[in-house]
């Protein structure tokens, strides 16, 4: 299958989807807000986390991606044969609850949308299809608070587990696998999130690692490596007004196994912009413009690389 | 606008934290070292609450969005209450506190009270506050009868919000002791050392 660049038509057609999301947010936006300096963390960086004082939540996250391109083994952006398109859509159902004082867990009910376009000796290829994708349930528990004391951090340790819920590539049966909606493994991962507050400058940068359990399907045995994160966040919060953070995440994926025989090694660098606001003490939102460099070793052995937008609506306890 | 869910979980929250540890029968050790008040002079909370049949220490942050939003509440029951033999007192107990920033913040936010400058945080040690816009009621001799929040609203304020200090008030004046005497304080974390 040739991967092939998407049409002047279609591309249009996803920026104006994603102008419309970005023009909704826009009006969605009240005239005065109600920031809180200590607590962005979960207003800006990280959906589904609940805030100081927050209970529960419940929210609904809208994603678009526009597949531009991918990398090569050797770190080389590629871009897409004439004609060839990707375009992934998601939507995640999203619910929070704090079981101890400091302590939180999160379920992640994503459904994924996927439309594909190809050319193979006939033509043109189309696919699109979709379904419930891979479930995840994390947890937090922050140790010490951001932004309580001077010389210590907010410290929070991280635990997340991902189950095979979805349809995994090899039981799709679209030709172009448009279909697939998960992975076919359970994966689990552990971090630590340091985060500190100055005054209205919110600092994050979090660790992780993932392991990726092994399977079997057609006879062939795969394990994927362990998977490592790391995230930096820097944010700024407007008071009255929005919370603004740029933020950067590296995921480096180590050789994998497939048969004994040794996989290449995965990476991929992503950048955003996010808005987080806060409408009252039920509602707030949270919008993030992302990216995928297409510079030289910005990711590797990555099948899409691509730009999108994400919103998600939050109503809290 | 505040749901019957929320109110339902506040109030299950408020249940619980009244069962935590009994509030001291014993008068409270107060801090005698002397802070910096917005009124001109050093006091110590110790001397204050000696004053009055009943002393509200409000904890402060000027940078809190929660309170912020209750500086209006705060003043009507400072005066609504003045009459009563209560005093309010505020307490910047943030390790950024300054004399003068909290005089240009009393002033702005038309406090009917002072605020007294504690960087060292000891008042908020003796008194187990964490979080901004904790509030605790003293009776003259030092015993703590009520302690957490103004009232169950965050940051935006609504008409039905639970008012916990304003019906701890009313129940101690008249000679009975607070249904709550413990509640969430729903505020900023208190930036310490």
């Amino acid at each position: 299958m040739t991967v092939l660049r998407p049409s002047s038509k279609s591309r249009s057609r996803a920026g104006s989807l994603i102008a419309l999301l970005g023009g909704l947010l826009l009006l969605a936006l009240p005239r005065a807000a109600h920031a809180q300096a200590c607590c962005v963390g979960g207003t800006v960086l990280t959906p589904g986390r609940l805030n100081l004082h927050e209970e529960a939540l419940v929210g609904v996250q809208l994603k678009a991606t526009d597949a531009l391109g991918s990398f090569d083994s050797q770190g080389n952006f590629v871009h897409p044969s004439k004609g060839a398109r990707e375009v992934d859509f998601e939507e995640d159902l999203i619910g929070s609850l704090r079981v101890l004082e400091r302590g939180q867990v999160t379920l992640l009910v994503p459904v994924l949308e996927t439309y594909r376009r190809a050319t193979d000796l006939t033509g043109f290829i189309t696919d699109g299809g979709g379904g419930i994708g891979d479930l995840q349930v994390s947890a937090r528990w922050d140790a010490t608070i951001a932004g309580a004391s001077l010389r210590i951090p907010g410290i929070a340790v991280l635990a997340s587990v991902t189950l095979p819920t979805g349809v995994p590539p090899e039981l799709a049966t679209h030709r172009l696998s448009a279909d697939s909606t998960g992975m076919g493994t359970v994966r689990g991962g552990l971090g630590i999130s340091l985060e500190q507050t100055f005054g209205k400058v919110l600092v994050d940068l979090t660790g992780s690692g993932t392991v990726t359990s092994a399977r079997t399907y057609r006879g062939v045995h795969v394990q994927l490596g362990p998977s490592f994160n790391a995230f930096a966040a820097l944010g700024y919060s407007f008071e009255p007004g929005p919370i603004l953070a740029v933020t950067a995440s590296y995921t480096a994926e180590l050789d994998g196994k497939t048969d004994g025989m040794t996989t290449s090694a995965h990476t991929q660098l992503r950048l955003g912009l996010s808005l987080g606001h806060v409408f009252n003490d039920a509602w707030r939102m949270q919008a993030t413009f992302f990216g995928d460099p297409p510079a030289p070793q910005a990711g590797q052995n990555q099948p899409v690389a691509g730009v999108g937008l994400s919103a998600t609506f939050f109503h809290t306890w | 606008m505040v749901t019957a869910l929320p109110r339902a979980v506040l109030l299950a929250l408020a249940v619980l934290a009244g069962c935590g540890p009994a509030l001291p029968s014993a008068s409270t050790a107060l801090p005698e070292h002397r802070l910096t008040s917005t009124e001109g002079g050093a006091r110590s909370l110790a001397d204050l609450v000696r004053e009055a049949r009943l002393t509200v220490v409000v904890f402060f942050s000027a940078d809190c969005a929660c309170q912020r939003a209750h500086d209006g509440r705060l003043n009507d029951l400072a005066l609504a209450y003045r009459s009563r033999g209560v005093q309010f007192v505020a307490v910047d107990a943030e390790v950024t506190a300054t004399a003068a920033q909290d005089l240009a913040e009393a002033r702005a936010r038309g406090y009917p009270f002072p605020i007294l400058s504690d960087p060292d945080g000891k008042s908020a040690d003796a008194l187990g506050a964490e979080w901004a816009t904790h509030a605790v009621v003293l009776d003259a001799a030092g015993r703590v009868h009520y302690r957490g929040g103004l009232d169950s609203d965050r940051n935006t304020l609504t008409a039905s919000a639970s008012p916990w200090l304003k019906d701890a008030l009313d129940r101690l004046l008249a000679g009975r002791e607070p249904e709550l005497s413990e509640t969430t304080s729903l505020g900023c974390v208190l930036r310490r050392r």
